[in-house]
C-alpha cells in the first residue's frame, strides 16, 4: 500500500469540512472492508483518505417518525443484534447477519455498504424492500435520497461530491406486514449471493394484498425493485397463480451479469425460483 | 471478450460513413475521452474510466486498420495503456454499415484486457466496456443526426 | 495389535495413543511463529517483477531506462541479462526471465530491486516492453495437431536434472511427457467383453491455495549464496539453483522459516533465481513476497484434464478389459513436475484399486500457452479417480446393478491383478467399502432428492532416504536434527513422538531442530513421504540411541553425563518397501432440483493408514483432505479466458469454509501392517482424490443428473436436469 494523508475527525462537521477541501481526491472510508482490499491490490491509490470511524454521532440506531433510523456508521454486526432493527422486522436483522463473516460484520458499516454499491450485497436489497431513504449531507445542504435512486450503476451512486451518508430511514411497516430475505448461496455458504430476494407483503382482512415490495440483489448492475411484479400482486390473494406470475415478472426485471457465480440465464431463472420461495414464505 | 452493438441512424449511409471515418470526431464520441488529437493517420487521446473508487486513465491511439467503403466495412484498432495501475486495453472494432436512410450501424468489438487491470474482474470489465461502446454507438447516432 | 519397534520388541503403545501436543501449536496459535516473510535481514531490498500480458509473444525490445532512473531503484535485471538460464525441478524449461519469447500470461520479463516494494512496483510500470504477438495455443488438441508450432523448439538443449539419464522421447514436440503402458491381451480381452462402455470426463485447473504465499530472500555472504525460502524441499531447490545459475552446490545454502501450507505448491520456486541476480547486481539482500493475485494467476496449479475411459465387462459386470486416454494441460512449462516422465503420475493408472486383467493406459502432459501445471496434493490422482469412479457408476447403472454392487464385484482382493498389472497386496479394500456402506446406511430408502455416492482411493506410501541425528543432553532432553521442514502437516511432531515412544520418554523431552542444506541431505516434503521416510529415520535413530544406552533408561544415561558431554547418534534410513494406504468414501447429498444446489449432508471415510502415530495430526490430514476434496468437487475452478486466470483473489476463487463441511465420520480399519514405522502408512494424500467422484456419484443418485465436468456446480446440475 502506498502512503497517503489520513484524516480522522471526531465530528460530522469537521468531516464535511475536510471532504470539501478536496472532494475529488479524497477517499471516504468507514469500515474499510472493501476499500482496503482495493488499496492493497493497488487498484485504488488515494491521495487523501477521510476515516469516519471516530464520528460517534453517526453510529446511532434510533427511532424516526414511528419508523427507524439507522446510523451510517453502525456496524452490520451491531445492526444484526439491534433490538430496534429486529423489532422493525426480523428479516432486516437476518439480512445484516447474512453479510460475510463475523470479522467483516463487526468492521463494515451500513453507510460503507451502501456507498460501495456492490450489486451483490445483502443489506441494500432488504432496505429497498422496506422503502428505505438515505439521508446525505454536504457542507451546504442535507437531502433525502430514496434508495432506489441511490444506486446508479455498478459501484456507482447518486451521492454528490462532498456528500456523506448520515443514515437510512425506514418508514413504519403497514400493520401485519410480513418480510423475508432469501440469499441464494449455491456453492459455499461464505460468498456473495448468486441472487437474493427480499419481499415485504401486507394483506387486508380478505387476504388481498395491500402492500407488496420485491427487491432483488445480484440481478443486475444495481440492486433493483421488481415493480411489475409488485403491481401484479395488488389486490390479489397470494395464491399459487399470483405468486408464479409475480415471480416470472421479477425474473423479467433482471439484467444479470454473467460471472464466476453463474450465467445470466441461470441467475435469471434463479431470480424466479427465489422470488417464488420468498413470496410463499410471506403468503 | 466479444461485444456487439447495433444502432439505427436515420441518415444516409454516406453521411454515417463519413462520420465514422472522421476519427477525431468518432473518438470524441467515446464517453470519457479527452485530449483527442490527430496522430498520423489515426488519433491519440485519453479515456477515463471509473469503476466505483477505481479510476483508470487509458492513454493511447485509435487507427483505421482497414476499410472498404463499397462493402461498408472497416476495422479500427485501439490500444491504450494505464500506467497507474499497470495494464492495457486493446480493442479490435469491426464497423459495418448496411441499409441507407435509415442506416444500420453494427459495431462488433473484441476487447482484450492486459496486465493488472484484469484483476478488477472480467465481469466488471465486460460491463464497463459494454457501457462505453453503447455510449459510443448512441453518440454516433446523435452526431450524424446533428450534421 | 500393539505397535512394535520394527524389530519385534513391544514398545510403549500408550505414548502413541495419547493425543499429541503439536510442536508448532503454541507458536502458531499465539502468533509467535516466524515465517519467511517475517525474517528481517538488514539492508534488504524488495523485488517486483514485470510480467507478460500476452499468452504468446516475441519480445522485440525492453527499455528499462526510466525504471533505472527512479529514486530508490537499486537494480534492474532483464531477460537479456540472464539469457539461456532456465529453471525447473526436473526438466529445466522455464526461463529465469524471458529474453526471447513469453509463453503465458504472467511469464516474467524483467525484475527490479528497490528500497521499498512500492518503488519496485512503480519502476516495473516504467519498463517498456514491445511485444510481437504470436498465435497462442490455448487448447490441448490444437497444440497436438501435426502442424502446430513447437512451443519449445530448443527443448533438446534443456537440462534434465538428477543424472537419471535423458528426458524420455515424446511423439510430438508439444508433449511434455507421454506414456503408453499396458498389461494383458487388451484387444483380445475387449473382444471377449459382453458390453463395452466409453465415457469422457474433464476437470479444470485448481489451485493449491496455501494460506501463506511464496516468499524468499537471497543474499551473498562470504562467497556463499544464502537463500531463505518457503520451498518445502530445500536441498532440491539448492540443486536446481546450482544447475541453473552455474554455481557449485556447496556455495548455496537454502534455509526455511516456518512454512504456512504447501499442498504441493511450495515444491516449485521461481523467484529465488531472479533474486540471486538482483542481489548480485545490487550488492544487497533482496526479498520477494508473492502477491496473492500472482500466486493464483502465475504459479503452478493442478493440471486441467480430459480423460476418456473405455471398459469392457463380462455378463456379470466384471471388468475384463480397460483402456484410458488422459491428457493433462501442462501449460507453458514442465518445470513444476519433479517426475522423471514429466507426467502427473497419479493420473496414469485409471481404475486403481480394482481387478483389471488387461489394461492399456495412455497419458500425457501437453505444452500450451496456459499457466504452467504443477504438483498438487496427490498429483493427477483426483482427476483420475473422478473419471474412474464416475465411469464405474455409469456402467453399473447401464447394467442395472447398484454402484455398490459394481464395486463389490470388481474391487481388487489380495493377489488380484490391478490396473497396472501388479498383483494387489495392500489394505483389504472390500472390507473398507463394506464398512463405508454400512456406516452411511447405503441400503436404507431415502427421501426424494437425497442420494449416496461411493469412491475408492488408493495411494502409494512414499519412499526415499534421509538422515536424522539425536543428541541426548545431560538434562535428559533429546534434540532430533533433521533437514525436513514442517509445512503444517505435523512432520516435526511425528519425529518427536517416534523418538519419545521408542525411548520411553515424555514427548516434551524431545526437541526437533531443522537444519538448512548445510546439514545432511534430505528429500523434503512430498510424495506421501514423511511418515515412512522421516518416521523410519527417526525410529532408526532412536533405536541406535537405545543400543548406545545399553539397557539404561534415558534419564539414567543423561544423569551419568559430565558437563558438556552428550550422547550422539546418526541414522540414515532408506525406505524402499512398496505399500499402499486406502480410503473408501461414502457421501450423502441432497440436491435441490429447482436450483441444482448440492448440499453434502454427511460423509464417511473408511481408511487404512496402518498404525496411528499422531492421532490429532492424522485427523487433521484426513479431515483436511476431505475438505480439500470437497473444494475440488463443488467450488474450485481456476478458470481461464484467453489464457488469463480469471480469479485474482480468494473472494472469487472459492474454497469451502467450515460452514460447508458436513458431519464426517472416520473409521479406521487396519491390520497395522504398513511398511512405515510401527506399521504406519501415509495419510496426507489419501483422502482428497476420491471426494469429487463420490460427490458426483451421490448427485447422480439423488437427482439423476450426471455431471462429467468438475466442479459439480449448481448451474451444471440444473442444466443436466433440464437437459440444456
Amino acid at each position: 500500500m502506498r502512503p497517503f494523508d489520513y484524516f480522522e475527525p471526531e465530528t460530522l462537521d469537521e468531516a464535511l469540512e475536510i471532504l470539501a477541501g478536496d472532494p475529488d481526491d479524497t477517499l471516504v472510508m468507514a469500515g474499510g472492508t472493501a476499500l482496503v482490499i482495493l488499496m492493497k491490490q493497488d487498484l485504488v491509490r488515494p491521495e487523501r483518505v477521510l476515516g469516519l470511524r471516530r464520528i460517534a454521532e453517526l453510529r446511532d440506531i434510533g427511532a424516526s417518525d414511528a419508523g427507524v433510523a439507522l446510523g451510517a456508521l453502525a456496524t452490520l454486526g451491531a445492526l444484526a443484534r439491534s433490538q430496534r432493527v429486529r423489532g422493525h422486522t426480523v428479516a432486516l436483522a437476518s439480512t445484516f447477519a447474512a453479510v460475510g463473516t463475523v470479522r467483516i460484520r463487526e468492521q463494515a458499516t451500513l453507510g460503507g455498504n451502501l456507498a460501495h454499491a456492490d450489486p451483490a450485497q445483502d443489506p441494500p436489497v432488504t432496505l429497498l424492500a422496506l422503502d428505505g431513504v438515505a439521508v446525505a449531507k454536504s457542507r451546504f445542504a442535507e437531502r433525502r435520497i430514496p434508495l432506489d435512486g441511490l444506486f446508479t450503476d455498478l459501484f456507482e451512486t447518486s451521492l454528490e461530491r462532498g456528500e456523506l451518508l448520515l443514515r437510512v430511514e425506514l418508514p413504519p411497516l403497514p400493520k401485519g406486514a410480513r418480510a423475508t430475505y432469501k440469499k441464494f448461496l449455491p456453492a459455499t455458504l461464505d460468498d456473495y449471493a448468486t441472487i437474493s430476494v427480499a419481499a415485504v407483503i401486507a394483506t387486508d382482512a380478505n387476504a388481498s394484498v395491500t402492500h407488496a415490495r420485491i427487491a432483488l440483489g445480484g440481478a443486475g448492475p444495481v440492486p433493483l425493485r421488481a415493480r411489475d411484479a409488485e403491481r401484479s400482486l395488488a389486490g390479489r390473494r397470494l395464491d399459487d397463480a399470483a405468486i408464479r406470475e409475480a415471480a416470472a415478472l421479477a425474473a423479467a426485471a433482471t439484467d444479470p451479469i454473467e460471472d464466476l457465480r453463474g450465467s445470466a440465464a441461470y441467475k435469471r431463472a434463479m431470480a424466479e425460483v427465489w422470488t417464488e420461495r420468498a413470496l410463499r414464505e410471506v403468503a | 471478450m466479444k461485444l456487439e452493438h447495433r444502432v439505427t441512424v436515420d441518415a444516409p449511409r454516406a453521411k454515417v460513413w463519413a462520420v465514422l471515418m472522421d476519427l477525431p470526431v468518432a473518438a470524441r464520441c467515446v464517453p470519457g475521452t479527452h485530449e483527442v488529437a490527430a496522430d498520423g493517420g489515426g488519433v491519440r487521446g485519453t479515456l477515463d474510466v471509473r469503476v466505483g473508487p477505481v479510476k483508470l486513465a487509458l492513454g493511447g491511439t485509435v487507427a483505421i486498420e482497414s476499410r472498404d467503403e463499397a462493402a461498408g466495412t472497416a476495422r479500427l484498432r485501439a490500444d491504450a495503456e494505464d500506467r497507474r495501475i499497470g495494464g492495457a486495453v486493446r480493442a479490435l472494432v469491426d464497423l459495418s454499415v448496411t441499409g441507407d436512410a435509415p442506416t444500420e450501424l453494427r459495431i462488433a468489438s473484441d476487447v482484450a484486457v492486459l496486465g493488472r487491470i484484469g484483476e478488477l474482474g472480467q465481469a466488471l470489465i465486460a460491463r464497463q466496456a459494454d457501457k462505453v461502446l453503447a455510449g459510443f454507438a448512441e453518440c454516433l447516432r446523435a452526431t450524424v443526426a446533428a450534421r | 495389535m500393539p505397535p512394535r519397534d520394527g524389530r519385534g520388541a513391544l514398545i510403549h503403545p500408550e505414548l502413541l495413543d495419547r493425543p499429541e501436543r503439536r510442536i508448532d501449536g503454541v507458536d502458531k496459535t499465539t502468533g509467535a511463529a516466524r515465517y519467511t516473510a517475517d525474517l528481517v535481514v538488514p539492508r534488504a531490498l524488495e523485488a517486483a517483477f514485470l510480467r507478460s500480458p500476452y499468452p504468446h509473444a516475441r519480445i522485440v525490445s525492453v527499455d528499462t531506462e526510466r525504471a533505472r532512473g527512479l529514486p530508490g531503484v537499486r537494480a534492474v535485471v532483464t531477460g537479456a541479462d540472464v539469457r539461456g538460464q532456465r529453471l525447473g525441478r526436473r526438466l529445466q524449461d522455464w526461463p529465469v526471465l524471458c529474453w526471447d519469447r513469453v509463453l503465458f500470461i504472467g511469464d516474467r520479463v524483467a525484475a527490479v530491486a528497490a528500497d521499498t516494494r512500492e518503488i519496485a512496483e512503480e519502476a516495473v510500470r516504467l519498463i517498456s516492453v514491445q511485444y510481437e504477438e504470436l498465435p497462442p495455443l490455448l487448447d490441448m488438441d490444437v497444440a497436438l495437431r501435426a502442424d502446430a508450432a513447437a512451443l519449445h523448439p530448443d527443448a533438446a538443449s534443456y537440462r534434465f536434472l538428477e543424472g537419471r539419464g535423458e528426458r524420455p522421447a515424446v511423439p510430438h514436440p508439444n508433449y511434455q511427457g507421454h506414456v503408453v503402458e499396458s498389461h494383458g491381451e487388451v484387444d483380445a480381452a475387449f473382444g471377449r467383453a459382453a458390453r463395452i462402455f466409453e465415457h469422457e470426463f474433464t476437470t479444470p485447473r485448481i489451485h493449491q491455495a496455501p494460506l501463506e504465499p511464496r516468499a524468499a530472500i537471497v543474499w551473498l555472504e562470504d562467497d556463499r549464496v544464502r537463500v531463505v525460502s518457503t520451498n518445502k524441499a530445500p536441498f532440491n531447490l539448492r540443486d536446481q539453483m546450482a544447475a541453473t545459475l552455474g554455481l557449485a552446490k556447496d556455495r548455496i545454502v537454502v534455509d526455511n522459516g516456518m512454512i504456512g501450507g504447501d499442498f504441493g505448491a511450495k515444491g516449485l520456486s521461481t523467484d529465488e533465481f531472479v533474486l540471486y541476480h538482483l542481489a548480485k547486481a545490487a550488492g544487497r539482500p533482496v526479498r520477494a513476497i508473492t502477491r496473492y493475485a500472482d500466486e493464483l494467476t502465475t504459479t503452478n496449479p493442478r493440471h486441467a484434464s480430459r480423460i476418456r475411459l473405455r471398459t469392457g465387462v463380462d455378463a456379470e459386470g466384471r471388468i475384463v478389459a480397460h483402456e484410458s486416454h488422459a491428457l493433462f494441460d501442462g501449460g507453458a512449462y514442465a518445470a513444476g513436475k519433479p517426475t522423471a516422465r514429466l507426467l502427473v503420475e497419479g493420473g496414469v493408472s485409471t481404475l486403481e484399486g480394482y481387478r483389471v486383467p488387461a489394461a492399456r493406459h495412455e497419458a500425457a502432459t501437453v505444452y500450451t500457452n496456459n499457466v504452467p501445471g504443477g504438483h498438487m496434493r496427490a498429483p493427477g490422482q483426483p482427476q483420475n479417480v473422478f473419471a474412474s469412479e464416475s465411469h464405474l457408476d455409469l456402467i453399473a447403472r447401464e447394467l442395472g446393478i447398484t454402484p455398490l454392487e459394481m464395486r463389490r464385484r470388481n474391487v481388487a482382493r489380495a493377489g488380484d491383478p490391478t490396473t497396472t498389472g501388479a498383483p494387489w497386496h495392500g489394505p483389504d479394500l472390500a472390507a473398507l467399502l463394506d464398512r463405508a456402506a454400512d456406516e452411511i446406511r447405503a441400503e436404507n430408502a431415502r427421501p426424494a432428492g437425497r442420494g449416496v455416492g461411493f469412491a475408492l482411493g488408493v495411494r502409494h506410501v512414499g519412499r526415499g532416504s534421509t538422515t536424522i541425528s539425536l543428541r541426548l543432553e545431560r538434562d535428559g532432553t533429546i534434540e532430533a536434527r533433521t533437514g525436513v521442514g514442517d509445512q503444517g502437516g505435523g512432520q516435526h511432531t511425528l519425529i518427536q513422538r517416534i523418538v519419545a515412544a521408542t525411548l520411553a520418554v515424555d514427548a516434551s523431552k524431545v526437541r526437533v531442530r531443522r537444519l538448512s542444506t548445510e546439514g545432511p541431505q534430505d528429500p523434503g516434503i512430498g510424495g506421501s513421504r514423511v511418515t515412512p521416510v522421516h518416521g523410519g529415520a527417526a525410529l532408526a535413530a532412536a533405536n541406535a540411541l537405545k543400543d548406545k544406552l545399553a539397557g539404561r533408561s534415558v534419564a539414567e544415561a543423561a544423569g551419568a553425563l559430565n558437563p558438556g558431554e552428550a550422547i550422539e547418534v546418526t541414522a540414515t534410513f532408506d525406505a524402499t518397501a512398496e505399500d499402499h494406504g486406502a480410503c473408501a468414501h461414502a457421501i450423502e447429498v441432497a440436491v435441490d432440483a429447482e436450483t441444482g444446489t448440492v448440499r453434502v449432508l454427511s460423509a464417511v471415510l473408511a481408511v487404512d493408514v496402518g498404525q496411528v502415530i499422531s492421532p490429532v495430526g492424522l485427523r487433521g490430514q484426513l479431515e483436511g483432505g476431505f475438505v480439500y476434496g470437497l473444494g475440488m468437487a463443488l467450488t474450485e475452478d481456476l478458470a481461464l479466458e484467453d489464457g488469463r486466470v480469471q480469479a485474482a483473489n480468494l473472494g472469487d476463487y472459492k474454497l469451502p469454509t467450515i460452514a460447508d463441511v458436513p458431519p464426517l465420520r472416520i473409521v479406521h480399519l487396519s491390520d497395522g501392517h504398513g511398511v512405515g514405522p510401527y506399521g504406519a502408512r501415509s495419510a496426507g494424500e489419501l483422502v482428497n482424490p476420491g471426494v469429487p467422484a463420490a460427490v458426483a456419484n451421490a448427485v447422480h443418485d439423488a437427482s439423476g443428473a450426471r455431471v462429467r465436468v468438475l466442479p459439480v456446480t449448481a448451474e451444471r446440475v440444473w442444466r443436466e436436469l433440464r437437459g440444456t
